[in-house]
């Protein structure tokens, strides 16, 4: 609308961001934008940096989780076969290992560095490597520990990761799996009501936040909270969404991307609410949502890797 | 054998007085031996004052090593002036250069060495060649290395016109990597040995020289000409290298991607043209990591050889919103007869154009994107049928004085083309802007979008979209891509955008993996399907590079919505805009389909651009799309739009 008789500016676009849809949004938010640095400088429009492909043709199947290393590399793994790749400091990528579990399937479903190894799961299998002794190829096959330890559950689709009060928790179904400061690892640290099963994990303060999912079909989804000593979680909120797809670390808040149609929610320590949606058109055949790892905190905001499914 | 060092400042090679056995030592020794098995040691003790020369005029100069690494005064090699004559030094060993110059007219190195096991090395250590011709071996020759990047260019001919070298690849050559800058790279196969050229991520920069009027020469437009004798003799590894033309001032561009048999598959090429009315010639049936073009001149154009066949990973290509970029085909076939010239006219061509010139200062235009540098494609042959013109004369860019009603029968050309050049890419999107296609078939399963472009005449998969929206899809989807929720500060609210697409700029049928933080760097993975086939990825985030397709869209309505109101003035207020970036700004009424470019003028003291369009309607929606030029990028502050 006129912002004065005869005028209409457009600006203060670090105000408004996306509008909601191309009828109604807050002031100063737009129906589209894209490509555009709204922060840096508010009151400013700038172009924002671009995306440049780093993995050349050496990638060839599709990562969905990535580690930093404490030995000065990166790791990514694809999520439908064994393989793992490298990327060096100095930017060079190869194939560095490909898993080959002692069962199940090889995709990688979760993966992290605790207490100075690379740990990594497969449908059945948690593997490891001591992240110094992970330097290239040659180190990986002679160092790297697959089938370390088998899982109870075995669940096929996720493995999510989070280190809590000094242990790794793994999501395993209906099972939170635990790798403690010794090393020793237990499959069932935690178990959930079937038929949810952990999709993400989360932290909130000292507890652990399990987010779970049944299965594409079923709009109902459960957020726990856990103090990682209790014998049960303290406390759970359902929500009627196809799922808890991420967790997205905000600065002591925590979000949530939840079911299929871009609804981002906020947790308030017991319950969720819905915070804001991605705009855009949905139907039965067309959806998006935030993988578990597609969601990262970068100098201060919030990175939302947003993906579009066709049915 | 001995190592024989230069003493005793400027000089001849020829001259004895100049060479002793030993560094500082008494002169009166031969030069090099001319079975390459000594060494030309130039060094502290070879020239005692600055401004000191050495020339080469005898026939017959050879040494093993040439060898300045450790010469002071800087001395120049080669004629003081334009030469006729070229003079040249065999090189049986390596070339090691210390701070020396080379005087930019007729000089050649010649690697060529009897020992074809024994590599040769190059290493410039940052030394201009300046207007050099050097070729890897000549009769006969081993594999040449360099050891630091190859600085060709700067050379001058007779009046003073730029020649920027020329490297004649002649036996198997490993770039190491190193960069080259030349007018022209040349490779064939001098012996009938096998021959390996291998690129490596080198960037070799062709650049024409300047343009001779006394001898109507171009001097060595931009060119990479692969010519092998025997291809099957040839391993060419582009590796990640890039082949980039610049074309200044007015030469021309020749991309021969093979002069005889099947091409090998290229890496990137670019080809950027700056001035006026220039033709850059793209050989194809060929594979190609990319191919770039651009152009910031005016007249010029992109002929792709028409039948052939450009198989791409990536393809850009973008003009301006007041120029558009014009890509064709190379003319074929056909015949133009019966020009009759008047008065003894002269017959001459002038980049792609051929002239008949007519006393009295008319010039007749034959036919016009036809004829260019190395075009064999051309004779001109009077009524009589006997040859006026060939191919080799157009190459020399030779005049021909004509008689007086000549009659001229131009073959072999014909001034209308028909046959496309083939663009194939499998799977993705290409998105060109401001383009004027034609002969262009687009295939392979892209989608290829010319937006904001002229469909001229006879082209095939391209799809004309729409100005204005990059973004455009089935109208029903979400935007895929890495967004910001985020603001400034605590005082600010959270605000959503869509801040970094993925690098192939496609927004469907996107899924992002997993997003990582390192530092002050993140990384996405992303995967693209339509269903089908899929390609993947992990794309960073790039400070050397803006994002090129930045576009908002937003709606204006004066708060009545039933009511019509009148849109007129159409203001950015921006903060910065430096060269080469811009705006570009549309409307479109009522929720209409139909986007029209509001024209906007530049207010350097208000620091605005600013246009005038005026529109009667309920809603008027504005898009606007940002140009960058790399990692420059404008800056705005506000847009303002005025009602009546």
């Amino acid at each position: 609308m006129a912002d004065k008789p005869g005028v209409i500016e457009i600006s203060n676009f670090n105000q408004g961001g996306l509008s909601d849809s191309k009828f109604s949004g807050v002031p100063h938010s737009l129906y589209k934008l894209v490509g555009f640095d709204l922060h840096t400088t508010p009151g400013i429009l700038k172009v924002a940096q671009k995306l440049t492909k780093d993995s050349g043709t050496t990638v060839d199947e599709f990562v969905k989780c990535m580690v930093v290393s404490t030995n000065g590399r990166t790791y990514h793994f694809s999520s439908t076969s064994g393989k793992i790749w490298e990327r060096t400091s100095a930017g060079v990528w190869s194939l560095v290992y490909t898993t080959v579990p002692a069962a199940g399937t090889a995709g990688c479903l979760g993966a992290i560095e605790y207490k100075s190894y690379i740990y990594w799961a497969t449908q059945s299998r948690l593997h490891r490597i001591l992240a110094s002794d992970g330097l290239g190829s040659a180190q990986w096959t002679a160092n790297a520990a697959p089938s370390w330890k088998t899982f109870g559950v075995t669940s096929t689709a996720y493995h999510p990761m989070v280190v809590q009060n000094q242990d790794l928790y793994i999501g395993d179904g209906n099972y939170l799996a635990q790798v403690d400061t010794a090393g020793t690892f237990t499959a069932d640290a935690l178990d959930i009501t079937a038929p949810y099963a952990i999709k993400c994990l989360g932290k909130i303060g000292t507890d652990v936040l399990i987010g779970t999912i049944i299965d594409d079909n079923v709009n109902k989804s459960q957020i726990f909270r856990w103090d990682t000593y209790s014998v049960s979680f303290a406390t759970s909120d359902e929500i009627d969404e196809v799922g808890i797809n991420a967790f997205i670390p905000g600065d002591n808040v925590v979000y949530v991307n939840a079911g299929i149609r871009g609804n981002i929610y906020v947790y308030d320590g017991e319950q969720l609410q819905l915070f804001m949606k991605v705009p855009g058109e949905y139907s039965t055949t067309e959806y998006g949502r935030v993988h578990p790892n597609a969601a990262a905190n970068f100098n201060g905001r919030i990175l939302l890797g947003f993906s579009k499914y066709y049915i | 054998m001995a190592t024989k060092y230069w003493v005793g400042d400027g000089g001849d090679w020829s001259e004895h007085a100049h060479w002793s056995l030993t560094s500082g030592g008494v002169g009166g020794e031969t030069d090099p031996a001319s079975d390459g098995s000594e060494d030309a040691i130039f060094d502290e003790n070879s020239f005692t004052v600055a401004g000191q020369a050495v020339t080469l005029s005898s026939a017959n100069n050879i040494c093993k090593d040439f060898d300045t690494t450790a010469v002071t005064n800087n001395p120049t090699f080669g004629p003081a002036t334009y030469a006729t004559s070229w003079q040249s030094v065999g090189i049986w060993g390596d070339i090691k250069l210390g701070t020396c110059s080379f005087s930019g007219f007729a000089f050649e190195f010649i690697l060529s060495n009897t020992d074809i096991a024994t590599t040769q090395y190059i290493d410039t250590n940052g030394v201009q060649l300046k207007g050099c011709w050097l070729y890897t071996g000549y009769s006969y020759g081993g594999p040449v290395v360099l050891q630091s990047d190859l600085d060709l260019s700067g050379g001058r001919q007779e009046n003073n016109e730029v020649f920027n070298g020329h490297l004649q690849i002649n036996f198997s050559f490993d770039t190491g990597g190193y960069d080259i800058k030349a007018s022209n790279v040349t490779i064939e196969d001098w012996a009938a040995d096998p021959m390996t050229v291998e690129m490596g991520d080198s960037v070799v920069t062709l650049i024409g020289g300047d343009y001779d009027a006394s001898s109507d020469i171009y001097w060595r437009y931009a060119e990479w000409d692969y010519s092998p004798t025997d291809p099957a003799l040839i391993t060419f590894d582009a590796g990640t290298s890039t082949i980039k033309f610049v074309a200044t001032t007015g030469d021309d561009v020749n991309f021969i991607s093979s002069d005889n048999g099947a091409a090998p598959a290229y890496y990137n090429v670019e080809v950027n043209l700056v001035g006026v009315n220039q033709t850059a010639y793209i050989g194809g049936d060929a594979t190609f990591n990319k191919i770039k073009l651009t152009d910031s001149g005016t007249g010029n154009v992109f002929m792709f050889t028409a039948g052939e066949t450009y198989t791409v990973s990536s393809f850009e290509a973008s003009g301006l919103p007041d120029d558009e970029m014009v890509i064709n085909s190379t003319p074929t076939g056909g015949a133009i007869t019966g020009i009759t010239v008047a008065n003894g006219g002269d017959l001459f061509h002038s980049g792609d154009t051929v002239y008949v010139y007519q006393p009295g200062g008319m010039a007749t235009i034959l036919v016009s994107g036809v004829v260019g540098h190395a075009v064999s494609a051309v004779t001109v042959l009077d009524s009589y049928g006997c040859q006026v013109a060939n191919a080799v004369d157009w190459d020399m860019g030779h005049h021909h004085h004509l008689q007086t009603g000549l009659v001229l029968n131009i073959t072999a050309v014909s001034a209308i083309t028909t046959t496309q050049h083939i663009l194939t890419k499998s799977g993705g999107t290409i998105n060109c802007y401001h383009l004027e296609l034609h002969n262009s078939k687009a295939t392979g399963g892209a989608t290829w979008y010319a937006r904001s472009s002229t469909d001229y005449i006879n082209n095939d998969g391209w799809i004309f979209a729409e100005p204005s929206d990059p973004y455009q899809l089935d109208g029903t989807v979400t935007y895929s891509g890495v967004y910001t929720l985020g603001r400034y500060s605590k005082k600010y609210p959270m605000v959503l955008d869509l801040t970094y697409p993925i690098s192939s700029n496609v927004f469907a049928g996107v899924e992002i993996g997993a997003i990582m933080v390192v530092g002050n760097d993140f990384y996405a993975s992303w995967k693209v399907s339509d269903g089908a086939t899929a390609t993947y990825g992990v794309d960073k985030i790039d400070y050397t590079a803006k994002y090129t397709a930045a576009s908002l869209e937003t709606r204006l309505m004066t708060g009545n919505r039933p009511v019509f109101a009148t849109f007129k003035d159409y203001i950015l207020a921006y903060t910065e805009l430096p060269t080469g970036t811009g705006y570009t700004l549309y409307y479109s009424k009522d929720y209409g389909t139909t986007w029209v470019e509001v024209t906007l003028t530049k207010d350097t003291m208000r620091k605005i651009l600013e246009g005038e369009n005026m529109v009667e309607a309920t809603v008027l929606q504005l898009r606007l799309n940002a140009t960058v030029s790399t990692n420059d990028g404008p800056a705005l502050e506000k847009g303002i739009v005025t009602l009546i």
